[in-house]
Parts: structure tokens; sequence; C-alpha cells
């Protein structure tokens, strides 16, 4: 008996494992877009994709996290050769849509009921458009917004050469009086905004329409619907040695995502668009992407990967750790749905189901 | 687990106590031995001679100096009651604190405890527990929440062994010890969390009127977190590791300037279970710096003793030395070293007159 207890003594350890740092990936998916995925962009249960030179994939995310290919459309333009899709953008105000950005061929949207695909007219008398953002916020209307970089000739009225211009439509249905069919309908493309060449992105949400201007950081405006000057100048803010890659909003914060190892930059705008606090965070990385859903914001960190955060939408978060993607990969674009991490990158689309 | 720990041993207590005519056996002295060593490290953090030179070493260790000097207190309590009807029990704690001068970081803790039963001269079974709480390494960066950042990493340490002496011929003796040691890393490296199991055989003998002994024993390092999710678990770390040792021990008879003197020296040969020929590119350099890595390690210690007015005097130089070998160039650089410890002991022993 005292042999057995000294044995069972000696079994029991003073010493327990610490739970680890970081993030546990629980499952993941990869699928190999051929060309590099540029972007990415989540709605319910799809998933499209813009895959430089192999052009658009649209999937169904429904099952549980995999992708199930719905449509992959490798040629955008046939009519040109050198077409590749950089961003996408879902619209399900109106019907379910997806805008595709090539930056030298314009930008295509092609309708998930297979209605026939439209490509948007030039604004500002410029098709090349660098970025786009969608409003879905009104009721059977969709509003784009979009970049376009201007050069010397067919400027808008007043606008600088060599600049670039974001740009306002309305789409919306209308019935055709001669067949009777809908017609996806813009009232035209209201360039509203001339910012300098630098500005190479634009993100929209709640009112607040943010653009990259390279060194001199994010400018913010406010969206007035209806409005003649639809966007009115509203918050800046810039970080020294960094040019602004990246933007998100959510509500009255904005967050910049900087080059150049500055990380980002979140600004609490008031009711007038003054910063009434700040915060600084993911220094010593590059960062291209950022999104946000149910208290996780995903930071696409180029070859670092992903930074994970926990998030409680105010001016505190915690770093929860890195999603490393693999060696020798660059992540473009990530989006957070549910439990699961979508990265964007060099390899392709990856899906990590993180705990 | 202290808990449950605790909870067993007053079980084992008033069992003991429970037992007939027990109170008689427990009647024997309470020995204590106490000791002060002082000495110096010249490498503390067993760093290389590529982190030495490093303009990161600030980074790379929290201490004002990669070198040391120590203190070492130390309290052994040995009680040796009779339990079990015709053997001979013996108990042992001891707690021994390492204190080092220039880092407060990377001193620490030590509880050692001993059942021993002992059957007949040089055949006993013993039953031991080994406990660090916290030993710190050096910094490193935690891959799973930053690439630059540096972070303390530290580790516990926990054994537990069950030895059997055996008597030989001629007063030698064998010892076969069976022992498993955690080693749980702090939050931020749990990725080295490695159990290890170890069998070592030992010899025990006279030649030349001195007290010798060799062993040789082997190790199953088993990297348990290895592949938990964590990508920095990816890499496995698991190890085989082979020890051969030998000790020589002589006293000297007449009135000499030391009273005995002793050497030991110890080889020890890891080597890491990764093999993976699609690792061997630079593109992952926590995956090359296991990949395939052996090491070969050099223990070499040399003391004398001498007791004047009942307190034993002890001087001791130990040199260690860590030769590392990789299919990448660059991993020598970073895990190679050298050191070396001078310490000087007093101890003192007597017993505590309480029980009898």
């Amino acid at each position: 008996m005292k042999l057995i207890l000294l044995s069972i003594l000696f079994l029991v350890g003073c010493g327990t494992e610490s739970d680890p740092l970081g993030i546990k990936v629980l499952d993941e998916w990869h699928y190999e877009t051929i060309d590099a995925c540029r972007g990415i962009d989540i709605s319910d249960n799809i998933l499209v994709a813009a895959a430089s030179s192999n052009g658009y994939f649209r999937f169904d995310i429904t099952d549980s996290d995999t992708l199930q290919l719905v449509n992959h459309i490798a040629d955008l333009n046939p009519s040109t050769g050198d077409d590749a899709a950089y961003d996408v953008a879902i619209s399900g105000s109106i019907k379910d849509k997806v805008f595709v950005l090539d930056d030298v061929d314009g930008i295509v949207v092609y309708f998930f009921d297979g209605s026939p695909s439209i490509t948007l007219d030039a604004c500002g008398n410029s098709l090349t458009y660098r970025s786009l953002a969608i409003n879905d916020a009104i009721q059977d209307t969709t509003i784009v917004f979009t970049l376009q970089k201007h050069q010397v000739d067919g400027l808008p009225n007043g606008f600088d050469q060599y600049s670039t211009s974001v740009g306002v439509r309305k789409y919306f249905e209308t019935l055709d009086p001669f067949g009777g069919e809908a017609l996806f309908e813009n009232d035209g493309c209201n360039a509203a905004i001339n910012p300098s060449i630098d500005a190479m992105k634009i993100f929209y949400a709640d009112n607040l329409l943010s653009l990259t201007l390279g060194g001199l950081g994010v400018q913010v405006y406010k969206y007035e619907h209806n409005s003649d000057d639809p966007l009115v100048p509203w918050s800046s803010f810039y970080v020294q040695g960094g040019e602004a890659e990246s933007i998100f909003s959510l509500g009255q914060t904005v967050i910049g995502g900087f080059d150049n190892d500055r990380g980002c930059y979140m600004a609490l705008l008031d009711s007038d668009g003054e910063i009434v606090g700040n915060l600084t965070f993911a220094d010593g990385y590059s960062i291209n992407a950022i999104d946000y859903k149910s208290g996780v914001l995903a930071l696409a960190a180029g070859n670092d990967g992903v930074l994970i955060y926990d998030w409680d939408e105010s001016l505190g978060l915690d770093l929860k750790g890195i999603l490393n993607v693999g060696d020798d990969n660059y992540v473009y674009d990530v989006k957070v749905h549910n439990d699961d991490i979508y990265v964007a990158s060099e390899n392709g689309i990856s899906i990590y189901n993180i705990k | 687990m202290i808990k449950t720990r605790q909870f067993l041993l007053s079980l084992l207590f008033f069992s003991v106590l429970c037992s007939n005519s027990i109170f008689s056996g427990f009647k024997v002295p309470i020995y204590y031995t106490s000791s002060v060593s002082m000495g110096y490290d010249n490498n503390l953090f067993r760093l290389s001679d590529l982190n030495l030179d490093s303009t990161l070493l600030p980074s790379i260790v929290d201490a004002s100096a990669f070198d040391s000097g120590y203190i070492t207190p130390k309290l052994k309590i040995d009680y040796q009651p009779y339990i079990i009807k015709d053997l001979k029990t013996d108990f042992n704690f001891a707690y021994t604190r390492n204190h080092y001068f220039s880092s407060s970081e990377k001193s620490f803790n030590i509880f050692q405890s001993q059942i021993g039963i002992k059957f007949a001269p040089y055949q006993s079974i013993k039953f031991s527990h080994r406990y660090i709480p916290k030993y710190y390494l050096r910094n490193y960066i935690d891959h799973d929440m930053s690439k630059e950042q540096y972070e303390v990493c530290t580790f516990s340490i926990e054994s537990f062994s069950i030895s059997y002496s055996h008597p030989l011929m001629n007063r030698n003796w064998i010892k076969l010890k069976l022992n498993n040691t955690n080693y749980f890393y702090n939050k931020s490296f749990t990725e080295f969390d490695t159990r290890i199991i170890q069998f070592e055989i030992k010899y025990y003998f006279r030649f030349l009127k001195s007290s010798n002994s060799i062993w040789y024993s082997y190790s199953d390092g088993d990297n348990i977190s290895n592949n938990n999710g964590y990508h920095s678990t990816n890499v496995n770390r698991s190890y085989g590791e082979h020890n051969l040792g030998v000790s020589f021990k002589k006293k000297l008879r007449k009135k000499k300037t030391f009273d005995s003197f002793g050497t030991s020296f110890m080889f020890e040969n890891r080597f890491y279970e990764a093999e993976n020929d699609d690792d061997l590119s630079f593109s992952s350099r926590e995956s090359a710096l296991h990949n395939g890595r052996t090491h070969n390690e050099f223990n070499f210690s040399f003391w004398v003793d001498k007791k004047i007015n009942q307190i034993n005097n002890q001087f001791k130089f130990k040199y260690r030395h860590r030769n590392v070998k990789s299919d990448y160039y660059w991993v020598s650089d970073f895990k190679d070293f050298n050191k070396f410890e001078i310490i000087y002991k007093v101890s003192f022993s007597s017993n505590l007159n309480i029980l009898y």
C-alpha cells in the first residue's frame, strides 16, 4: 500500500503546460488560382476573386468553409489581350452582382443570375481605373465609387493633368420600354473630386469615403447622397515615413495601413470629422489590406502573412497573433467571414479556420 | 496538481502514522546539510561567439553582462525513519537557490525530494522528484506573434525518476534508472514543450583505492506540442540523445593539503529527428534550425575537497563545450558555445535534536 502511494505520489507533477500565444489553425484549404489572387470579396455564401491574368472566379462557400467553383471567366475582355483582374466588389442591391476591376480595360459587371455582363463607361473621360467601392445602403440603388487616373487630354473641366478623380454613379433598375426586360441603368458618372496622382485605393462604409494618397496619408470624405457635391472633405491623417497603402472604416473609425513597415493608424472621428482619438499599431509591418468582422481585425501584411487582432471597435486592440500563410508567399488581400480568414495571395486563395 | 500532491503526501503520512508500532520508528535524527557555493560563470546564457559579438546582445539577454558571479545556498534535510518492517526508508528534501548577480531573471530555485527504500547494502529502490518552477533561457522572437520583437523565454523542468541499485562483487554496484522529465515553456514558446524519457545504467566500482563510476544513458525527447495547429509547431523538435560519462574520486589517506579530489567527464550526442529534404532550402529559418541537426557536447569537471573544523570546503572547475553540426553553415554559428565555471563551496552537516 505504501509503495503504491509512493509511486502515485511521484507521478503527480507540479508543472503544467502553458496556453500558447498565437493563432491556432483548426483547418485550412487552398485553391490555386494559377496567377496571383489580387483581391477577394465575400457576401453571405459567395466568394469572388480577382486572379490577375487568369480573370475572375466565383465560388459557393455554403458548404462549411470549402470553395465550390461556380464560375470562372479567364478572359474578361475578349477584345483585348492583356486584361487582368485586380479587384472585385460584390453588390447585393437590386440584384446580386460583382464588379471586376481591370486596371487597364475598365470595370466589368457580372450578374449572378446569368444576365449579360456590362462594362462600365468611362468616368471623367477615363477608363483607367485604380479602385472601386460600393454603397449598397440605399434601397433599390447601387452607388458605385470609382477611382480613375487621368493623363493630359480629355480632363473634366478644371481638373489637374496627371491626377485622379473619384466618380460617383447611381445604378437602378428600369424596365425596357420596348422589350419589357429589366435594365440595369445608371445616371452617368459624376467625377466629384480630383485628388493627386498618388491616390490608389478607395473604401466606403457608413457615409465615409476614404482614399489613400501616398505620402500624404489618408483623406476622408463624407458622402452626401443626392447632393451636387456628394463628397465633402472631412478628415485626413498620415504617418511619417510611410505611404498609405490600404484603408478601412467602420462608423466613425478610420484605419489606414501604411507601407515601409509603418503599420496602421486608427483615427476616431467626431461628428465634425475632427480626430478625437488615435492609435498606431502593427508597427514593423507593411499593410496591404484591412478587414474586420465580429471582433476580429485582420491585416494583410505581404510577405509577413496576416496579423490578427481582437478588436472591440474602440481605440484599443489586442494582437492575437500572426497567421502564417507559407514561406515565399505574398498576401494581397484578406477577408474575415465567420470563424474563417480568407486570404488572397501570390499562391491563390487560402481559407484558415481559426480558433 | 500541487493540491493533489499535498493530498497524496498527507495520505501517505496518515497511513504511516496508523501503522502499528510505528511511533518508535519515527524517533530517529533528522539530519541536515547546509551549503553555500560561490562561483563565476563566464558564459551565463550559453551564447555562441557570434551572439557574443552581436549588436543584438542587449535584446537577447536580460542581463547587465553575459558573465556573472553567483551564489547558491542549499539546504538538505535527510530523515530515515523505520516505516516498513525490516526496511530502511530514507526521505530527502532539498531546496537550492541559484542567484546570479548580473541577472535576477536568470536566478532560479530547485526543489528536490527523494524517497528511498533500502533492502540491503547497495540494494535499494528510490523515487525522486526534481522541480525547477522557472528557468530563464534567454530572449527569442515569438514567431507566432512578431517577426522582430524579442520575448522572454522561460521554462519549467520537472522530472520523476525511479532507480534500482543492485550490489555486485567487491563492493561494486550497479544502478538502473528510468527518468521522465517535462520541459514546459512559457506561453510564447510552447512549441518547444518536450517530454523526455531517459534510461540510464551506471556502474560504480573501486579501482586503485578510488571510487569510480561509468554510465551510459539514452534519452528520447518527444516534442509534445508538435503540429498542434500553431504555425511555430510545424517544426518537429523531437530528438534522441546518447550520454556517456565517467567519474573518478580519490580519498587521500595521509595528511595532505586536500582530503580528496575527483574528476568527471561526460560526452553527449544529440540528434534531432527532423530530416526533411524538402526543408533543405533557406526558405524557413526555423525548419533549418532543427532539420538534421546534431551536436556533441563535452563536460569536464575537476574538484578538490578539504574539511576544516567540521566544515567541508570544495573548489571546483567546470568546462563545457558544444559543437553543432548542421547542413546549414550558419546554425553552428548560433549554437556552438564554450563556457567554464569556477566554484567554491562550503558545507556543514548536523542533525536536529527534535525527535529523539
